[in-house]
């Protein structure tokens, strides 16, 4: 016990010591400065009330400024040569009137938005960020969410509250009391006529002061009516300021001041945000006040439905006019473009054409459950978008109609394309494939029926079935269904001279498959046979003035040989007979191309150098059944770069380099012993030890037996040593993920730098989503171990990490793609995208951990 | 007088040296020490009335300064100690060291802050309220808002890692100073 104390008494006085020491002077005056500015700061800022003289609380409540300013225009009424009574007239007078603020503390930043509305026997309505807020004398009568329609407690400390109780006195306000509330001590100057700016007739402008502060208000009255129209207050410190613009109603109706019909409109057809917070409210001039009041007259508008029918099977089609809308950027858009229903399930959108009589256009939905796990809905929900074929690009929502009834119909409605036929189980199968939902494609696929030498469906479904294992690289079963495939359209192909234009092209696919299988089987020289009249057919149509086909095929094909199969750059051009440098090629080739192989690179020549002398050395030696450390006399440099390399007469034996600390031998044998590679901590006595082991290896010795030779090798032992650390857990709240290839990246143009970390793929499972952002929460560092005290983020979301057995990394995929940003606000965004997005977050939570201690056998 | 300068001239102005010397035991840089200040000076003003209300507002002050200076020197990729010319070891003994002296003794300055950077913040606030504001361990809780036995555990756990990280080797004991 006693040494535990001393080691802690003197780890104390070793860090109070080198830490401690006086503030060198200059630093110490500079950060006096510091101090001074901000109490300086702070005198300035006004006094009396909590935070401010006109504002009850400027920075967080505009609201409060709002209604101030409306009481301390009466008492400009007052005193404009206006009676008291004149002025309660004039107030009764008005039935009604309303009041928009605009405010800001930043003069770089957009303003905030407030909005009331009064109507008769003290009631009123308020709007603040998507909130309405129902008051009646005083009193919250009801707080609605207007996206949602959904009623919601208000926080005691909600502004809104305190703003309704004040405009609930207004029937018998007292101006002193008022004042008095607001602006604390500070005596008001009276208000002054200011006559530069009174350029009209109609109008007097006054100025208002106060005894402390250089703020300033300023109000336009009316001279006729005496009702102000506008004002301001504005601040010089630091150009705060306050714009405040009055309206005044001859009528608004009655059920615009109450909640429950305010929710049952929300619930009627049309919504959107401008519908939603400005529902059953007129525009005192009569003129548009919601979207739907817009759309009749300009810019985009709601198509209007003609007819919605459904099919048996659940195809949805819609027969709208007056259904094209012009984007900004001249494109024209037709019809809706999005439909879900109440069970929300999803629908592929499919457009049949438009006619311009009428400005008719036909659109089918068709459920991606078709034919499989399909439900009837009660309710469809037809929205109409800027961009309804372009799923992954931003577009707007113009707005939406709900249905509860519609046509039952079979069969569907011809197109208004003439010759069109959709095949409704072709898209979906498509829409399957290009989600990677391999069972769904499959169970559809086999609702095909027929050979493919017989039908034309059923090749279309054998090939379907091709391009799936393909992508899966099941070469083994790829090749025979290919080989069929491919016999069915080999004489065409041969006679390609007669007809070169027509069947053969639309096969390039199938092409392209069945050579790379006749390469991955090594029968080159047939796959090179199908290349040559390839390459003489594309050509053939490139000279008809199409793009260069044969460039594109040869670039597809270099690709393809590259990036699944390794060949390298000199093969390739051996294989396709043609030097894929060529410029006409090269522009679509991956960056492979650009880069040289290891074995021409400068920085490899020393190690190729040993690497020839342990060759040499072994042509003498007999081979480890396993592995051995090179029997080499000589040392290699360690500072140049490594990489395996196979002994030429010996494939089946490669010589690597295994050198450098044991943080990295920790890390990959925890990596290939299924551990985390985090929870790994070096024992003292290996700290400075350096790790150089040239190693001698067959190919059978897998990766994991490599570092338990290491270990054993080195007589080092793993102590697993459980421990209590922070971990960042991540939850799933199991709601329905959105289709992968929809989700689009966390927006962090606000931050106005990079991000970090960007990228996309099919490979981002919830895994290496995880991992990316767990390094970016680490400072961009991969390689940080338990003793870097590292965030980590342990899984608990119950996501699949790795594909099952029919499914390949895109039925796993979350996102396609991804940014992460640095720094506080890039972290808040990205766990704000999580929890939004996915209904993933992120839990700080102490965890038992089992750590493994890599030290010396003792 | 507005309530801001008041909570300001009642709670801050009477320890400003502290804070200056707490942030700048751990940045050791003018222009760090100057940007953190303004820093904390910053979000000390946002959280007035928590302050107001706290049974320990030194306590706290000096907590929100750990934090910020933690928050920044865990931002900055690149810190270099520019300052500190005169370690306090040899001003207390009167001689001036020679320049390898001063090297060795920066050397050791950057690998304690570097250990103590690399501490997790709680950890980190909690041993430094501890060692060097001499707070005890239930007026530390009070400000961490936690309990006496996780002070207790976070500042053992904080004292292990910078056994570990900053060694024997870093004890004074190895920079005897020999008068030439």
């Amino acid at each position: 016990m006693k040494e535990i104390r001393d080691n802690n008494n003197n780890i104390d006085r070793v860090v109070k010591e080198i830490l401690d020491g006086n503030v060198p002077h200059n630093i110490q005056s500079k950060a006096i400065a510091r101090f001074e500015a901000v109490k300086q700061r702070l005198e300035q800022e006004p006094s009396g009330s909590k935070y401010g003289w006109f504002r009850l609380s400027w920075a967080g409540a505009g609201m409060m400024g709002t209604l101030l300013g409306i009481f301390i225009l009466s008492m400009i009424l007052n005193q404009s040569n206006l009676t008291w009574a004149e002025v309660e007239n004039r107030f009764q007078s008005v039935s009604f009137f309303s009041a928009t603020a605009y405010f800001t503390d930043n003069p770089n930043e957009k303003p905030e938005k407030i909005e009331m509305w009064m109507g008769n026997n003290g009631k009123c309505r308020l709007h603040k960020e998507g909130m309405i807020y129902f008051g009646e004398k005083g009193k919250l009568i009801q707080a609605i969410h207007a996206q949602t329609g959904q009623p919601f407690e208000p926080g005691r400390q909600d502004e809104a509250i305190e703003m309704i109780r004040m405009l609930g006195g207004m029937e018998n306000f007292s101006l002193d009391g008022i004042l008095k509330t607001f602006c604390g001590k500070i005596t008001l100057s009276e208000p002054l006529e200011n006559k530069e700016l009174g350029l009209s007739k109609d109008m007097t402008i006054f100025d208002i002061t106060n005894d402390r502060t250089p703020e300033w208000m300023r109000i336009w009255v009316l001279k006729t009516s005496g009702l102000p129209v506008r004002m301001r207050h504005w601040d010089p410190r630091q150009a705060e300021s306050m714009d405040v613009v009055f309206d005044y109603m001859i009528e608004q109706p009655e059920e615009a001041f109450d909640p429950e019909i305010y929710q049952k409109t929300l619930r009627s057809a049309n919504n959107g945000w401008g519908n939603q917070v400005y529902a059953l409210l007129k525009d005192p001039g009569g003129r548009a006040m919601t979207p739907q009041d817009v759309f009749d007259d300009t810019g985009y508008h709601m198509p209007i439905v003609k007819e919605i029918g459904m099919t048996d099977e659940g195809v949805v089609w819609v027969l709208s006019t007056k259904s094209s809308n012009q984007a900004p950027d001249g494109r024209t858009i037709e019809g809706f473009g999005e439909l879900t229903d109440d069970l929300s399930q999803e629908y592929i959108f499919t457009p049949l054409g438009h006619r311009y009589k009428d400005d008719l256009a036909l659109e089918y939905y068709i459920p991606y459950a078709y034919r499989i796990d399909y439900q009837k809905p009660k309710k469809l929900i037809l929205t109409a978008t800027t961009q309804p074929d372009h799923q992954q690009q931003v577009y707007d929502v113009i707005g939406t109609f709900k249905f509860d009834e519609w046509v039952e119909s079979n069969p569907l409605p011809d197109p208004l394309i003439q010759g069109i036929k959709i095949d409704c189980l072709k898209e979906v199968i498509q829409e399957a494939s290009y989600n990677h939902d391999w069972d769904r494609f499959d169970t559809l696929l086999s609702m095909i029926p027929g050979e493919p030498e017989e039908s034309e469906d059923a090749f279309y479904r054998d090939n379907q079935r091709l391009d799936k294992l393909m992508i899966m690289d099941k070469k083994e079963e790829a090749f025979p269904l290919a080989r069929r495939l491919f016999s069915i359209i080999q004489n065409d192909l041969e006679d390609w001279e007669k007809d070169y234009s027509q069947e053969a092209f639309r096969r390039t696919k199938l092409i392209e498959d069945y050579i790379l299988l006749l390469c991955a089987r090594g029968e080159e020289e047939e796959a090179q046979k199908w290349i040559r009249i390839q390459k003489k057919r594309l050509k053939a149509l490139t000279n008809q003035g199409n793009y260069d086909a044969e460039a594109g095929f040869l670039s597809a094909m270099a690709n393809m040989l590259h990036d699944r199969y390794r060949w390298s750059i000199d093969r390739i051009i051996q294989l396709l007979e043609t030097d894929i440098h060529e410029e006409r090629i090269k522009q679509y080739l991956s960056s492979f191309i650009h880069q040289k192989p290891a074995n021409e690179q400068p920085a490899y020549q020393p190690w190729l150098k040993f690497a020839q002398k342990v060759f040499e050395q072994y042509k003498e030696l007999e081979f480890p059944e396993t592995l051995e450390i090179a029997r080499i006399d000589q040392r290699f440099d360690v500072s140049h770069p490594t990489y395996p390399i196979a002994f030429p007469d010996h494939p089946d034996y490669v010589l690597m380099l295994y050198n450098g600390s044991w943080d990295s031998i920790a890390r990959g044998y925890a990596l290939t012993h299924g551990k985390d590679h985090r929870l790994v901590r070096i024992g003292d006595e290996l700290k400075e030890e350096k790790i150089y082991l040239p190693l001698v290896i067959h190919e059978n010795v897998t990766h994991k037996d490599r570092f338990d030779w290491i270990l054993q090798h080195n007589g080092v032992e793993i102590i697993e040593k459980p421990e209590i650390h922070t971990v960042w857990v991540a939850k799933y709240d199991n709601r329905p993920l959105p289709k992968w290839r929809k989700v689009r990246p966390a927006d962090g143009s606000h931050l106005n730098r990079n991000p970090i970390a960007r990228g996309g793929g099919t490979s981002t499972s919830i895994t290496s989503l995880l991992e990316i952002f767990e390094r970016i929460a680490n400072g961009n560092q991969w390689q940080n171990t338990i003793d870097d005290d590292p965030v980590i983020i342990l899984d608990e979301t119950g996501l699949p990490t790795k594909p099952g057995e029919n499914q390949t990394p895109g039925s796993i995929c979350i996102t396609y793609s991804y940014a992460f940003w640095d720094g506080e606000d890039g972290m808040q965004l990205s766990k704000d995208w999580f929890a939004n997005t996915f209904g993933i977050t992120f839990h700080e939570e102490e965890r038992e951990l089992i750590v493994l201690e890599f030290q010396k056998k003792k | 007088m507005n309530d801001k300068l008041k909570v300001y001239q009642h709670y801050i102005e009477p320890i400003r040296n502290r804070m200056i010397q707490t942030i700048w035991r751990l940045t050791r840089n003018a222009d760090d020490t100057e940007d953190v200040i303004q820093d904390a000076l910053e979000r000390i003003i946002k959280v007035i009335p928590k302050l107001e209300k706290h049974p320990n507002p030194t306590a706290y002050i000096l907590r929100i300064c750990i934090n910020t200076a933690h928050d920044h020197l865990r931002r900055k990729k690149n810190w270099v100690l520019l300052e500190d010319q005169n370690p306090t070891a040899f001003n207390q003994i009167s001689i001036t060291p020679t320049p390898a002296e001063s090297l060795v003794w920066k050397e050791r300055i950057q690998d304690v802050l570097a250990a103590i950077r690399r501490l997790p913040k709680r950890e980190m606030e909690a041993l430094i309220l501890l060692v060097f504001e001499e707070f005890t361990y239930p007026e530390i809780a009070l400000v961490m808002d936690c309990r006496e036995s996780s002070i207790r555990s976070m500042i053992a756990k904080a004292r292990k890692r910078l056994s570990r990280w900053i060694g024997e080797s870093a004890s004074l004991d190895t920079l005897e100073v020999q008068e030439s």
